[in-house]
């Protein structure tokens, strides 16, 4: 026998337990990300406790990838080329918010007055593992309260909307990607200004949700964040519509969306570090 | 063809070599997802576990285990804990049953055993993840990209227990 045996009343009393277990497990863990406050705990103590054995395997990649740079190139050559990176990324976020927001622009002519939106602050974070599981799309980052980062932080890339942050710890934090299904984000067409809700499926592609039959979208549109909502700010690339099923008999209809993020070579991202509210 | 996975049934105490297998997975978990080779597709290898669990475990304690598994799959995955650990007790009790069908002895035992249970938990999750959340139905590209991993998961199983099956030896 494996484990210590047990008489049958005991046995059957332990089952009872996991039933329990298993019960409150399933039914308090929401789909939000959202865990009470009796699974925080133990989620945050295993956290911590296998923080050391992946960090012991994140050491091993860094130290095989810091070996193979090191023969190629010189060590103050890569540490300015990598700030140099840091930078071009950085202000390529910049350079696209700019771009939108100066057609928002000439769209709103009456609107002279509009200033430009207070630069972000942005939280430069590497990631560190990905999500096991098939069914969903999500990483873990360097980065965590310890630099100032909090739940529903808007993620970014030099390329458009990464996702948002769902759980938090001192050091490191998980994103949930844009492309997991139960992201949802209120989007907007370019062309047409026209109001969508974007969202993952289990594919782990992005789509088009509840799209009115009439709705003015096309093929090829681009889809920018909206602002709505209280997660990420105006302006940033979210994809290119490149499929639009109508459905004559369909009141609502979906559309494909190519993601602006290849979230397959994905490793920098940026963390938005204030609320929407204040970069409005 | 005989094979043993790592113990001969005459040892008294494989409380060791189950910490072991469940760290050699913790460990696997780390590596893998710091790896972005495969992002089609995940190699959990849950499922080496599962049918270590199914021919050792008693279904009280494996329950419990499971739980503590969950957990800890948690911190690499965000599959909710408790549909984790309900998935792998049910493949868990079909394993149980295939066991006391079939003894596992031959190497067409173990593959079968091991092909179960890769699938059966792949299936199963998806299966309950449908229950809860509408967005998630049948879908032909899903199921390649399961059925490729269940076949990659079961050929790093299949020399898994190679390598066990060569160090008792």
């Amino acid at each position: 026998m494996l484990f210590p045996s047990v008489n049958k009343q005991k046995s059957w009393l332990l089952f009872l337990l996991f039933i329990l277990g298993g019960l409150n497990l399933y039914f308090h863990f929401s789909f939000d990300g959202v865990m009470n406050e009796r699974g925080r705990w133990v989620d945050h103590g295993l956290s911590l406790v296998t923080s050391p054995i992946r960090a012991l395997f994140q050491g091993s990649r860094d130290l095989v990838v810091e070996s193979t740079d090191g023969l190629m190139r010189l060590r103050s050559v890569d540490a300015e080329n990598q700030e140099i990176k840091g930078r071009v990324a950085q202000l390529e976020v910049e350079l696209q918010r700019m771009a939108e927001l100066s057609a928002e622009n000439q769209r709103f002519k009456t609107l002279l007055d509009f200033k430009e939106k207070s630069k972000l602050r942005l939280l430069p974070a590497r990631i560190i593992s990905r999500d096991m599981s098939m069914f969903m799309r999500s990483a873990r980052i360097d980065r965590g309260s310890e630099q100032g980062v909090e739940r529903g932080m808007a993620v970014v890339s030099p390329q458009g909307v990464v996702g948002q942050v769902d759980r938090v710890f001192e050091g490191e934090a998980i994103v949930q990607f844009l492309t997991d299904l139960n992201s949802r984000l209120d989007g907007v067409v370019e062309r047409s200004r026209t109001q969508v809700i974007v969202g993952g499926s289990m594919e782990g592609d992005m789509k088009l949700y509840f799209l009115a039959r009439r709705a003015d979208v096309r093929q090829g549109d681009v889809v920018f964040s909206s602002g709505t909502g209280s997660i990420f700010p105006a302006g940033f690339k979210i994809g290119t519509i490149v499929g639009h099923s109508q459905d004559p008999d369909a009141i609502l209809e979906d559309a494909e969306l190519e993601p602006a993020v290849s979230f397959g070579a994905l490793e920098e991202i940026f963390v938005v570090l204030q609320k929407q509210e204040s970069t409005r | 063809m005989s094979l043993s996975i790592g113990r001969s049934e005459t040892e008294k105490d494989p409380w060791f070599s189950s910490v072991i297998v469940v760290l050699l997975w913790t460990c696997w978990l780390a590596f893998f997802s710091a790896s972005t080779a495969f992002e089609s597709f995940r190699m959990p290898m849950t499922g080496i576990v599962l049918l270590w669990a199914a021919r050792y475990w008693s279904w009280v304690w494996a329950g419990l285990a499971f739980i503590i598994m969950a957990w800890i799959y948690h911190q690499w995955s965000q599959i909710p804990p408790g549909l984790f650990a309900l998935s792998c007790f049910a493949t868990f009790l079909a394993l149980r049953l295939f066991i006391s069908q079939v003894e596992i002895q031959s190497l067409a035992s173990y593959s079968i055993g091991l092909a179960l249970s890769f699938l059966m938990l792949e299936i199963l999750q998806w299966s309950f993840l449908g229950r809860v959340l509408p967005e998630v139905s049948f879908s032909w590209s899903v199921m390649f990209w399961m059925l490729v991993s269940v076949v990659a998961q079961f050929t790093l199983g299949l020399v898994f227990y190679g390598s066990l099956r060569t160090t008792s030896a």
